[in-house]
């Protein structure tokens, strides 16, 4: 117990950003397309990753990594958190609440938004995605947006949502056993995905 | 730069109710909330970090070419009675009147168009058309919104949509609404009915300011709330629909009334002008309700036609914040309400007595 109250508030989030920064994948010149933030004790470190080098990292599901929560003993231990930086405890689940966590781009926590009713910045929708989204059936027709999107952002948001549909194909191949079907769609995937990372020269292999 | 006395000597268009067609529906307002990446949102935000980005907001905004020769201020600039004026006229917030340094307003010369700065969200982008042009005055938007999406950093989510301080507005970021005069469905008593069947629709039914307060006047400002999974159009399209409806409800009301109990509606019509035209201390809630009358025995044809652009430009003129800046000074309570029948009685001069031609025997 006394070793855990150090890490007393240990949070890691794996988010995936359709923002339009120009940022730059840590490892490689890739652009980054997934961020990993980790607060410990309030200080948080950001990662810039591309999707390649990520999953190099073993960083690939973003469910996998709310290390603070009951959780993180089923995913196992060190396979998935390679190559993160070294001092992160295992954290054996020493409560039974979670920790009162803070969005890290701004410090916000969850339980603000019940005595402000407004959050603290964007970054704070990805923190608490599942939180937020379990609170909007109530208020809006639907949980995901149908509306316009600005215009820097709308290939990224057709590829994502393209992405998305593919996955639920492959999802049905795979349950209907038609490999060969979920094979081709896979194939259809890396390829948007592939396009996604190198966005400025368009491809013209065959 | 637009200065506060040439927006208080030229209203806009729309608060005179111009349209040919704004005897039910006066008003159709636009609202979008955005924000920019990477910094918090203005309620949570430090004071310094709320005046650290908000000459880069209001830069872009004030080069916008609709923005040309704007009012553009910062709230602190304001005193207590300009921001009261200035929300009178739905161009800022009563939020927004509560800030100070960090937040500014810029509108457009001809008043359609106002960008508060700081205010709930980073920008909240607003545009107002007279009658019932929900369509129209969200292209005057669209547009402005189009322009910024080049130069800010907009916060976008590729599941959620916009992102918002207040998560009731994530999504498309888009609030419509549209301000009734519905004194036909009060009288006969529908009223209530009307507000719950719209209720049920996922529309919000208020009072005349907004958010917490009693309808004044018989009117009512109708709007959406769902924001999340339904599209500009969709939204625009059922709310519009729901308006149309209302409207409807509202003549058959009126029409009824005439048919059923017409010395009941001469009676309140005629009286009400009375009242007003020999007032010499009246405060705002009873001068709205007898406005309203006069409002409506116009379009009934108690009156020329100007009365309703007439009753349009009062319903403003007597609002407390208006009167104290006419006065260059504080006023108390009661002497808003010398001063408000005065500008009533002055005003009703030309408005000769009501001609009821409705009853027939």
């Amino acid at each position: 117990m006394l070793f855990l109250s150090q890490f007393s508030i240990a949070s890691l989030q794996l988010s995936q950003s359709t923002i339009n920064t120009a940022m730059q994948c840590e490892h490689c010149d890739n652009k980054a397309t997934v961020f990993y933030t980790q607060i410990i004790d309030g200080i948080g470190k950001k990662t810039c990753l591309c999707e390649s080098c990520a999953s190099e990292q073993g960083i690939t599901d973003p469910e996998g990594f709310l290390l603070g929560s009951q959780d993180i003993q089923k995913q196992g231990d060190s396979s998935e958190l390679k190559g993160l930086p070294k001092g992160v405890p295992k954290i054996e689940a020493a409560t039974d609440k979670q920790p009162n966590r803070c969005c890290p781009g701004c410090g916000f926590a969850f339980d603000d938004l019940k005595k402000t009713g407004r959050l603290g910045c964007s970054e704070c929708y990805d923190f608490f995605r599942e939180e937020i989204k379990n609170n909007l059936g109530s208020m809006h027709k639907g949980t995901s947006h149908a509306g316009r999107v600005p215009e820097g952002m709308l290939q990224a948001f057709k590829e994502r949502q393209e992405l998305e549909q593919l996955q639920e194909k492959l999802d049905a191949a795979i349950s209907s056993e038609d490999y060969e079907k979920a094979a081709a769609l896979r194939d259809e995937m890396d390829n948007i995905s592939s396009q996604e990372t190198t966005p400025p020269e368009p491809t013209s292999q065959p | 730069m637009m200065r506060f006395s040439t927006l208080m000597k030229h209203p806009a268009d729309w608060m005179t109710g111009a349209d040919t067609d704004s005897a039910i529906v006066l008003t159709s307002r636009i609202r979008l909330a955005r924000n920019i990446t990477g910094a918090p949102f203005p309620g949570w935000a430090r004071k310094n970090e709320r005046i650290a980005i908000l000459p880069e907001l209001r830069n872009k905004v004030e080069t916008l070419p609709e923005m040309k020769d704007a009012f553009s201020h910062q709230l602190s600039e304001l005193s207590s009675v300009q921001k009261q004026v200035l929300v009178e006229r739905h161009l800022i917030s009563r939020e927004q009147a509560a800030r100070s340094e960090g937040s500014a307003i810029v509108v457009n010369r001809d008043q359609t168009l106002s960008v508060m700065i700081n205010e709930e969200d980073h920008l909240r982008l607003q545009s107002i058309r007279s009658g019932l042009h929900l369509r129209e005055a969200y292209q005057l938007i669209a547009n402005i919104d189009k322009q910024l999406e080049q130069v800010l950093p907009y916060a976008f989510d590729h599941e959620l949509g916009y992102l918002t301080a207040c998560p009731t507005n994530v999504g498309t970021g888009l609030r419509a609404s549209a301000m009734l005069h519905l004194p036909g469905l009060v009288i006969s008593d529908h009223i209530g009915q009307v507000i719950q069947a719209v209720g049920k629709l996922g529309l919000a039914v208020r009072g005349i300011f907004g958010e917490g307060t009693e309808s004044l006047g018989h009117l009512f400002q109708i709007s959406n709330q769902s924001t999340l999974g339904e599209s500009e159009e969709d939204i625009l399209s059922r709310l519009e629909r729901v308006i149309q409806q209302v409207r409807e409800q509202e003549r058959n009301a009126r029409s009824k009334l005439l048919e059923e109990d017409p010395q009941m509606l001469a009676d309140k019509i005629s009286r009400a002008y009375g009242q007003l035209k020999y007032a010499y201390v009246i405060d705002s809630k009873e001068a709205l309700t007898h406005l309203s009358l006069v409002r409506l025995g116009s379009d009934m044809g108690c009156f020329p036609k100007q009365a309703m652009e007439l009753c349009d430009s009062l319903l403003m003129d007597i609002e407390p914040a208006h009167l104290q800046h006419k006065a260059e000074r504080k006023l108390a309570p009661e002497e808003r309400d010398t001063m408000r029948a005065e500008i009533i009685r002055s005003r009703l001069q030309s408005l000769s007595s009501p001609v009821i031609n409705f009853i027939t025997s």
